[in-house]
């Protein structure tokens, strides 16, 4: 039941030290910007989590409380000039403080209802701020970065610092309360609330603590934004983007503190071109929600059980996704018109292969070899395409190999009862 | 005469314009065995509900332990020594079977006490209800009997003084009734008073030390089994005129 937090505290010291290391050897500020945004996601996902994994209470309005992060921000520096630490605390207590009285107002809810609740929350804050002058209504508002800061030769490794130590102590703090008996009350509450209060849960104290320290956890990932981006206006603070994300994180990883696996996901998101992104994010989800609901952790572990064929199908589905993912962004990318439509349509086949080979390896695997082989037909055979062909027919093969298991396997079985 | 744990006085619940609990009396004692028996619809499990905290009643007033406890929340009403098992097995099914036991052990039972000793004491009570081979076990995987021991090991971890068992044997065959039925019986033993609410006539025949029933929301019978099951209005109550 425990473990020792000892190797967890050290891992994070050293990714720590990692970080700040790597401002001193690489010099491509690009590698920091988009550095910065997966560190966002990871701290928002990682907030998200505490009320929506452990606890069971999906919240759409992650946008809003981003936003709150940001614009105390805005106030402050136009305010006082605040300095980074200061906006960072006071945006995640802002945030902390209408989580906890969104909390109170409508932890009543149940299920749904308490996420239409959240994503009002969401739209309710983004008009008052683009109705709000001091801040610069819909216009936006421009924030001009300090010009130096102490150790750092530039302010976007600054930021990139900042973020780090803010995902650090985020998922930290995340572990720290899943292991403890706050995150054992936590997960009662999402298994059975009334059970749960039945047997000694304070229930809405404990989901008042988690609705603030999720709050609290967005704030402060939305506190640095202004200055990354340095314009800031109500559509790309609020953007949806946020809850998409923040949501598809943990669901693809698994709610545990897993959260961190969603993390590839994110990386490719980033990198990718932002026309597409959001559709890979929402093809993944849909796809991970659909045929592995537990997400890769989830995955994992049935792996590690190793029934036979069903390692091969995991594979196969692992490897789908994967050929989906890179195809779109190679191929859709690539081309206009008619060929981007195609160079989006065929990795989705190959995307729904690989969810298809977790439950019907042999229609999956058909699907996704037919993908490569129509990639390598239309995109032809280069450098760049051959990435999503090969695994994607190596993922077909898998298919087939798990279907072959599979029924050899039942085959066995129909043997021996014979 | 042993002194009174829980006194239940004219406490009335109402659902909108349907009134479920009507004045209902009943006074249990310390140490005792209560069978609380009635038909469908007569108000048992809104009774429990009232009294473990789910349900506020509008009228009337609950005394636990010498002290009113309406107004208190259930987890609070839980600390204060009152457990209940559900009527339909509610329970944590992304824990272990002992996790599910470390809840009431680390929130109901109050003294704060080291994991390693949390464990002990959860394996000690599965020992107690011969659920100790599936400790490490999912609880979304156990059978229907197993559930119920579950269920009701978990009402123990809490430590109460007064356990409300709902319909505990519910659907389970006569050898797993005798099963349960001696747990209950073994823990009454150990000084809990038991209020235990069935419809399987021959358990709580055999259960219970005085027998209260309900019919419509009110008291219609409060006395030792023999005399209860005697009486008309109790047969009219079950069987109509």
């Amino acid at each position: 039941m425990r473990r020792s937090s000892l190797p967890f505290l050290i891992g994070i010291a050293v990714v720590a030290f990692l970080g700040i290391a790597a401002t001193r050897l690489l010099g491509n500020q690009y590698y920091y910007f988009a550095a910065y945004v997966v560190l966002q996601y990871v701290v928002l996902a990682t907030g998200w989590n505490i009320l929506g994994g452990y606890t069971g209470y999906v919240n759409f309005g992650v946008a809003g409380f981003f936003a709150i992060g940001a614009y105390t921000s805005v106030v402050l520096i136009k305010l006082l000039g605040a300095p980074m630490p200061v906006l960072i605390l006071a945006g995640g207590i802002v945030a902390g403080l209408v989580g906890l009285g969104t909390g109170y107002l409508t932890l009543r809810l149940k299920g749904v209802f308490f996420s239409i609740a959240t994503l009002a929350l969401a739209i309710v804050l983004q008009t008052f701020v683009t109705n709000w002058d001091y801040v610069g209504g819909s216009r936006g508002v421009y924030t001009i970065r300090p010009r130096e800061v102490p150790f750092f030769d530039n302010y976007v490794e600054y930021l990139f610092i900042v973020m780090l130590l803010l995902a650090l102590g985020a998922v930290a703090a995340a572990w720290l309360i899943e292991r403890s008996w706050i995150g054992r009350g936590l997960a009662a509450i999402r298994d059975d609330e009334q059970a749960a209060e039945a047997m000694g849960v304070p229930t809405l104290r404990l989901k008042l603590f988690a609705t603030t320290v999720s709050g609290f956890m967005m704030g402060i990932a939305g506190a640095p934004y202004p200055y990354y981006v340095t314009y800031l206006d109500p559509a790309s603070g609020f953007s949806l983007a946020y809850a998409v994300n923040s949501v598809a994180m943990p669901l693809i990883g698994g709610t545990t503190s897993a959260v961190l696996l969603g993390t590839l996901q994110q990386v490719a998101t980033v990198t990718i071109s932002s026309a597409l992104n959001l559709l890979i994010v929402g093809v993944n989800l849909v796809m991970f929600v659909t045929v592995a609901p537990e997400g890769i952790l989830g995955l994992a572990r049935e792996f590690a059980e190793g029934r036979p064929g069903r390692r091969a199908a995991i594979a196969a589905m692992i490897l789908g996704i994967l050929a989906g993912d890179t195809g779109i962004a190679i191929t859709g990318a690539a081309g206009a018109g008619l060929l981007q439509l195609l160079g989006i349509a065929i990795p989705l086949l190959t995307i729904v292969g690989g969810g298809l080979a977790l439950v019907r390896p042999g229609i999956g695997g058909l699907m996704m070899l037919a993908s490569a082989a129509a990639t390598a037909a239309v995109f032809g055979l280069d450098v760049l395409t051959a990435i999503p062909i090969a695994i994607g027919a190596i993922g077909g093969a898998l298919a087939y190999l798990a279907r072959y298991r599979i029924t050899a396997s039942a085959g066995y079985e129909a043997l021996r009862r014979a | 005469m042993a002194e009174v744990l829980l006194q239940i006085k004219d406490v009335t619940k109402r659902f909108g314009g349907f009134i479920a609990l009507d004045a209902v009396n009943i006074e249990v004692f310390a140490g005792e065995r209560l069978g609380l028996i009635g038909p469908n619809g007569s108000g048992k499990s809104t009774l429990v509900n009232c009294v473990s905290g789910t349900l506020r009643n509008e009228g009337g007033s609950i005394l636990f332990d010498g002290a009113d406890i309406r107004g208190l929340p259930a987890h609070q009403r839980t600390r204060r020594g009152i457990a209940r098992s559900f009527q339909i097995p509610k329970p944590f099914t992304s824990m272990t079977v002992l996790e599910n036991l470390a809840i009431p052990l680390e929130y109901a039972a109050r003294e704060w006490a080291h994991p390693s000793q949390v464990i002990d004491d959860a394996m000690a009570i599965l020992s107690q209800v011969g659920l100790e081979q599936k400790a490490n076990e999912r609880s979304n995987g156990l059978t229907q009997i197993e559930l119920r021991k579950l269920e009701l090991a978990r009402a123990m971890a809490a430590k109460p003084k007064l356990l409300i068992a709902d319909e505990a044997m519910a659907g389970l065959s006569s050898t797993e009734v005798d099963d349960i039925l001696a747990l209950l019986l073994m823990l009454n033993e150990h000084g809990i008073t038991i209020i235990m609410i069935e419809h399987i006539m021959r358990a709580v025949m055999r259960f219970s030390q005085r027998i209260v029933v309900l019919d419509a929301g009110r008291k219609i019978a409060d006395g030792a089994p023999e005399d209860v099951v005697r009486d008309p209005a109790v047969e009219k109550a079950y069987l109509g005129e």
